[in-house]
């Protein structure tokens, strides 16, 4: 089982560089330019939300790894930067969602996760269930609101 | 002496005992109730529906702050899990897989669970009366009731219909299975009618994956039939995917297509049910028949919410800063209650709106200036076992009294197999974390 979740997950990060956009996806809203403006013109969310918002795929506070979408918590800061720089210059990964979700995210709200995630507690990347603290008293202090 | 004495003189009996008991605790909200005990001084945050919204504003509030009293309010023992529960109608997964417990949210997080139903605000007093009687007394509410299904705009539709032989199934739960067993014991041949509503409604995909899916089981077991979706709109998100997948497995487009799909515009939208001739009556008059008759119907704010002034008209309106609700103090409302448009109606958002929702209480608990809010939804469905799908969006803050803003983008069909698979694993990797990143 876990060969095959292995060669799975090969399989995702090799496809990741043969993808290319096409003129057919739909792209609506905001523009990128006005996304980005409207980051500038009012406080950057916390470091504590931005970084919850990634829980409802890569588990609590990015701390679960049960198959193919791998764990964020404990990662480190210039390889989450790097990894969020790459999806979001070169569209790696597009058609699984991070070289689509990245395009609106500015460069200072990038670093604010990275430092966020790389002060967890690390969370093993091997395959498997991973534990995870429940109250990390950290959190807390780290949730400072926008000044 | 007789039994009645025996007991007296052993003391209560376990059955009287622990009836008191639930009656103390409930009297002093603690039923449920994990050992950690709490200072009195602390303030007690309530919230109104363990669903994705409220269970998720539990466990996060816990995780931001190990000192408030957390109560959560909901009347079933069990929730299931909508996302997933498509994928119940063939059979591929059970509702035992998509559901989940309150045990954890009790003992992990220390959230005060009370399996009643919320029934009254009384907003001058900040009190919550629950139907079996208690009051809670409470500095903020959070209120992720979930939408009530519209029945009864659907004339000659009602609750005990779809309970009954007519499943709309847009609550994972009996009606799921009901709708499963109707197809699976259908005739050859026979016609599936699927409504679905409006929108707003939660899910805006949810109707198409499942006809996507009963079309897979039909295909199976039995090719000559019919799905017939009869639409109250002339549009559908991800449409573009599903047509190339339907093209390809179920011939859509072809006379011998397993899918027909109508437009409102075409005379789709579904405006009666004549449940003793089993058919549906569409606005242009015309009476279709079905052997299975799946109707989605429109949606509304929580009953709960609606009864409490919560909603202006047909949902709640909030301050996209924190969630805290337009028409009362103290109150937040999350979930498919809220008028979030263009935020779409999914459990992702839920959750992620918990997680403003309970940050900006805490922001306020410990005197510091709001956060602004930002929300990711990466809305994942599914065609098939063989091709999934993401819709994603960004939500950014535009400003005090403006709607938050969205950037989204909506993939093209995926013509390579490989990626239709890989995006199919992702989105069932996401259903399995989602559970345990609100529930466990
Ligand atoms: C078929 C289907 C598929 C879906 N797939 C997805 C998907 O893939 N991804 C996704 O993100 N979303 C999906 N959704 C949408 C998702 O389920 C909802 O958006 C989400 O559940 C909304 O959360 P909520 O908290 O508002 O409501 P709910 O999760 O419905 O929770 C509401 C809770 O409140 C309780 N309640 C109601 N009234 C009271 C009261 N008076 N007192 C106490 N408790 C009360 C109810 O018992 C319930 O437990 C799907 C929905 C359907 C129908």
């Amino acid at each position: 089982m876990k060969a095959f979740l292995l060669s799975f997950f090969l399989i995702v990060s090799a496809l990741s560089f043969v993808n290319t956009v096409t003129a057919k996806d739909i792209i609506g809203g905001l523009t990128l330019k006005e996304n980005f403006e409207l980051a500038e013109q009012y406080p950057m969310p916390s470091p504590w939300l931005l970084s919850a918002q990634c829980s409802a795929c890569h588990g609590t506070m990015g701390t679960e790894f049960d198959d193919i979408i791998p764990p964020l918590a404990g990662m480190d800061k210039q390889e989450f930067i790097d990894k969020m720089q790459e999806y979001k210059t070169k569209d790696a990964n597009q058609f699984i969602v991070m070289g689509i979700i990245t395009q609106p995210i500015t460069d200072k709200e990038i670093e604010a996760m990275a430092d966020f995630f790389a002060k967890l507690k690390p969370v093993s990347r091997s395959l498997g269930k991973v534990p995870y603290d429940v109250v990390v008293p950290d959190w807390a202090n780290m949730n400072s609101g926008a000044k | 002496m007789n039994k009645k004495d025996l007991n007296k003189k052993k003391g209560m009996s376990r059955r009287q005992m622990l009836k008191m008991l639930g009656a103390t605790a409930a009297t002093y909200g603690l039923l449920g109730a994990s050992s950690k005990v709490f200072s009195k001084s602390a303030p007690h945050i309530v919230i109104v529906g363990g669903g994705i919204g409220g269970a998720a504003a539990a466990k996060y509030l816990r995780l931001l702050n190990a000192d408030v009293k957390i109560t959560l309010i909901e009347p079933n023992s069990q929730y299931i899990f909508c996302p997933g529960s498509n994928e119940v109608i063939p059979g591929w997964i059970t509702l035992e897989d998509l559901m989940v417990t309150y045990t954890a949210l009790k003992t992990r997080y220390h959230v005060n669970v009370i399996h009643d139903k919320a029934s009254i605000i009384d907003y001058d007093k900040k009190q919550l009366r629950l139907e079996k009687g208690t009051v809670l007394n409470y500095h903020k509410l959070i209120v992720s009731p979930g939408p009530m299904h519209g029945y009864h705009a659907i004339e000659g539709f009602s609750k005990a219909l779809a309970d009954g032989d007519f499943p709309s199934a847009y609550n994972a739960g009996k009606q799921t299975m009901t709708l499963r067993n109707q197809i699976l014991s259908m005739k050859q041949g026979g016609t599936v009618i699927i409504a679905p509503p409006e929108n707003d409604y939660r899910c805006p995909p949810a109707p198409y994956e499942r006809a996507s899916f009963i079309a897979a089981m039909l295909k199976e077991k039995n090719p000559t039939a019919k799905i017939l979706i009869l639409d109250a709109k002339d549009s559908f998100v991800l449409s573009d995917n599903y047509n190339f997948y339907w093209k390809k497995t179920f011939g859509y487009g072809t006379d011998n297509s397993m899918i027909e799909w109508v437009p409102k515009k075409k005379g789709g939208k579904v405006v009666k049910l004549d449940a003793t001739h089993h058919a549906v009556i569409t606005a242009d008059g015309q009476s279709h028949k079905g052997d299975v008759i799946n109707i989605i119907p429109p949606e509304a704010a929580g009953l709960f919410a609606l009864k409490n002034d919560l909603a202006d008209t047909q949902w709640c309106p909030v301050d996209f800063l924190d969630f805290s609700s337009m028409r009362h103090d103290d109150v937040y409302v999350i979930g498919d209650s809220v008028d979030g448009a263009p935020m779409p109606k999914t459990g992702y958002i839920a959750s992620n709106q918990a997680r403003i929702v309970v940050q900006a209480i805490n922001d306020e608990l410990h005197g510091k200036e709001l956060s602004t809010p930002f929300i990711i939804n990466d809305c994942v469905a599914m065609a098939g076992h063989d091709y999934g799908m993401a819709l994603s969006t960004t939500f950014r803050y535009a400003g005090k009294g403006k709607r938050l803003k969205d950037l989204y983008y909506i993939p093209e069909a995926e013509t390579n197999p490989a990626k239709q698979i890989v995006r199919q694993q992702v989105a069932e990797n996401w259903q399995r974390t989602f559970r345990k990143d609100i529930f466990e």
